[in-house]
């Protein structure tokens, strides 16, 4: 029951959001319910006017008929009074005909109107009449159809038209909506593994069809992707074995020509560059296949960043380094290696391009809905036109020194979003990139 | 001097060949095998000065080989890992073995990391910074004669470089020690970037000294960074 009115509640909060005008459900709400009321309607006003006139010439009938009657008997009775008492109490206008002839009995009229209505008559003596009644005017029936737009039949067609428009765009709207969600997750947690709903794609209809073949198209993409990842790491691994022996024979080689022999350094150092592209490769490639569940832990921020900047001075003594986390007790329960990596290649990044003596800062805070990481450098930023692609494999800056390959802010961002969050860049507004690492607050400890 | 006898297990046979050439030309005695079942064979015949085993290995895993041996074998041992996969270097450092070496490596570093692991592991005693006497603080009493450290008299077990880390932190109870000098003195090595070796040490003696007291315990504080400090008894 809960459950049930839980939906009806999301179901209405969906429905009555913002721009809600836009939205399909209430387009078709209204086409349908326009439609269905004006059909409805215009077919109850026809029938209900058919049926009016149809009764109020009954009525008009009889009572002329009385009248005519009346009229007739103190006629034939030569009883004089019949036209006067009769024009007096008259309601109904008369024109009496005896049959077959031209003349009518009620010579101080004159002709009668063309569309009369016409009823034949006998009287007592049995003597055969025709009798022409006007008809009522037009008029009276357009009051009475108004009166019927406000009746209880109109409203009850109001509700069935409602009821009808709701049902039908629920119909159709609610399972768009169940697959919009299904690509929406699939697009979200990264996981194209998943299919859609059981019911939906059971569906015999267009729409059962249209999310089965978009399962079949998710699992083609799937397999591709696999493949790709598959065939890039297993190369990267292939590549490995021969290059650990070409660093062994090459360090025979230097045992031979002696150590400082520039020709076997230049080895050394080209091998160590192979190494590292292959193993951010690696790196990259199994990030996109790492299981999301796996080893989460709880782990103090500050500590995290404490490492970090540890690191930070190993490799540049020089380089200042800033740290401040807010509140300081600030402990996640997530894939430490994940954030520890984008952050480590974030600060690599702002290392190799950005001068020496150009402060680096580290800070985390608490947000209503984020848990926000922001790391940021006193460099001259990113260029406008790079910024953009910042995160796209193998993008380069220029003015970098040492060795990139243009594989970790993308291994940055591919290990933010595996822990269900967002990393984004931007250059400061006084100077300096900034990366903002944007977490669920799911990943808070406790 | 004798020279020292390495077992290389590795399931690259040409690789084999080559590290042994490069390290027989350094004056070490070289035998290569080059799967788990055959190294556990070559051990029961007598056990080596030292170890370098890969972890990729076709079959049984170099983990799955030193989970093994461990308690039979102690000699020491250097874990060649893929490079970059964090999670297996921890787990070979928790798991008994002294270091680690990415791969592929220069020889050189496997060469000095081998020096390195050998020279602590001959007694620690040469190196001049074993304590000369028995410690005793906080509950732990530490032996450097009999290398045997006592938890409310009941023995520890510690590898040897878990040893020597808690000796030297005793020994320098109140003082902070940086991660550069405990690398340099408990390794035997330069610390390099992003080497978590020591804190994988450290945090290993943290445990085991946790368990021996039945509850949580803080007598080896981080000091964020700095290093790591034996907490000194107060009198």
């Amino acid at each position: 029951m809960t459950t049930l009115f839980q939906r009806l509640q999301s179901g209405l909060s969906r429905v009555l959001a913002k721009d809600w005008f836009r939205q399909l459900f209430w387009k078709m709400f209204l086409v349908i319910w326009l439609v269905s009321a004006i059909g409805m309607t215009s077919v109850f006003l026809y029938l209900s006017s058919r049926v009016d006139s149809v009764h109020r010439l009954e009525v008009l009938e009889a009572r002329a008929r009385g009248q005519a009657q009346l009229m007739l008997e103190r006629y034939e009775e030569n009883d004089p009074r019949w036209l006067r008492e009769g024009r007096d109490h008259h309601r109904v206008r008369l024109w009496i005909y005896p049959q077959g002839s031209d003349q009518p009995i009620t010579t101080w009229r004159r002709e009668p109107p063309a569309d009369a209505y016409v009823f034949n008559l006998t009287s007592d003596a049995g003597r055969e009449y025709r009798v022409h009644v006007p008809r009522p005017p037009d008029g009276v029936f357009a009051d009475r159809l108004l009166g019927r737009l406000f009746s209880l039949q109109m409203g009850l067609i109001l509700v069935v038209s409602s009821l009808s428009g709701l049902l039908l765009s629920a119909l159709v709207v609610r399972p768009i909506r169940q697959l919009s969600r299904h690509v929406h997750n699939l697009h979200r947690q990264q996981d194209l593994s998943l299919r859609a709903d059981d019911r939906l794609s059971r569906r015999r209809d267009e729409l059962g069809e249209l999310s089965r073949e978009f399962d079949q198209m998710a699992e083609y993409v799937e397999t591709t992707l696999l493949n790709q990842q598959r065939l890039l790491q297993d190369v990267s691994h292939e590549l490995r074995a021969p290059l650990a022996r070409l660093q062994a024979a090459a360090g025979l080689a230097e045992q031979r020509l002696g150590d400082d022999n520039p020709l076997s350094r230049r080895i050394n150092r080209e091998c160590e560059r192979l190494n590292g592209l292959i193993a951010e490769i690696v790196g990259y490639t199994r990030l996109q296949q790492a299981d999301s569940n796996s080893d989460t832990e709880v782990f103090s921020v500050e500590t995290l960043f404490a490492e970090l900047a540890a690191d930070v001075h190993f490799r540049q003594p020089d380089r200042p380094v800033q740290i401040a986390v807010q509140p300081p007790q600030l402990k996640l329960h997530l894939q430490r290696s994940l954030l520890q990596r984008a952050l480590h290649n974030g600060i690599d990044n702002a290392l190799r391009h950005t001068p020496e003596t150009a402060a680096l800062r580290i800070s985390a805070s608490l947000n209503n809905d984020t848990v926000e990481i922001r790391l940021r450098d006193r460099g001259p930023g990113v260029s406008p036109d790079l910024l953009p692609k910042l995160f796209e494999p193998f993008v380069r800056g220029s003015g970098g020194h040492g060795e990139g390959y243009g594989l970790g802010m993308s291994i940055a961002q591919r290990a933010i979003v595996q822990l269900g969050g967002e990393l984004q860049a931007h250059n400061h507004p006084d100077e300096g990139l900034e990366l903002i690492i944007r977490l669920p607050l799911s990943v808070l400890a406790n | 001097m004798q020279s020292k006898q390495i077992l290389l297990v590795d399931d690259d046979v040409e690789l084999c060949e080559l590290l042994a050439d490069y390290l027989r030309h350094e004056g070490f005695e070289l035998e290569s095998v080059n799967d788990a079942e055959a190294a556990l064979a070559r051990l029961a015949q007598g056990v080596p000065d030292l170890m370098v085993l890969d972890i990729m290995m076709p079959g049984q895993s170099g983990l799955e080989l030193l989970q093994q041996m461990r308690p039979r074998f102690k000699l020491p041992v250097i874990m060649l890992t893929g490079r970059g996969d964090d999670i297996d270097r921890i787990i070979g450092l928790e798991m008994g073995a002294d270091d680690y070496l990415a791969k592929p490596c220069n020889p050189r570093e496997l060469l000095a990391r081998i020096r390195a692991v050998l020279r602590r592991s001959q007694g620690s005693t040469a190196s001049g910074s074993m304590p000369q006497h028995v410690l005793s603080m906080q509950g732990i009493c530490l032996d450097p004669g009999l290398r045997e450290v006592r938890v409310n008299d009941e023995v520890l077990e510690l590898t040897s470089t878990e040893f020597n880390l808690l000796a030297l932190l005793m020994q320098n109870a109140g003082q902070v020690l940086g991660k550069e000098l405990l690398t340099e003195r408990v390794l035997h090595r330069k610390l390099t970037a992003y080497d978590r070796a020591m804190d994988v040490h450290v945090s290993r003696v943290r445990q085991k000294l946790a368990t021996a007291f039945g509850e949580e315990c803080d007598l080896i504080k981080t000091v964020r960074g700095q290093g790591y400090q034996f907490v000194r008894e107060e009198l």
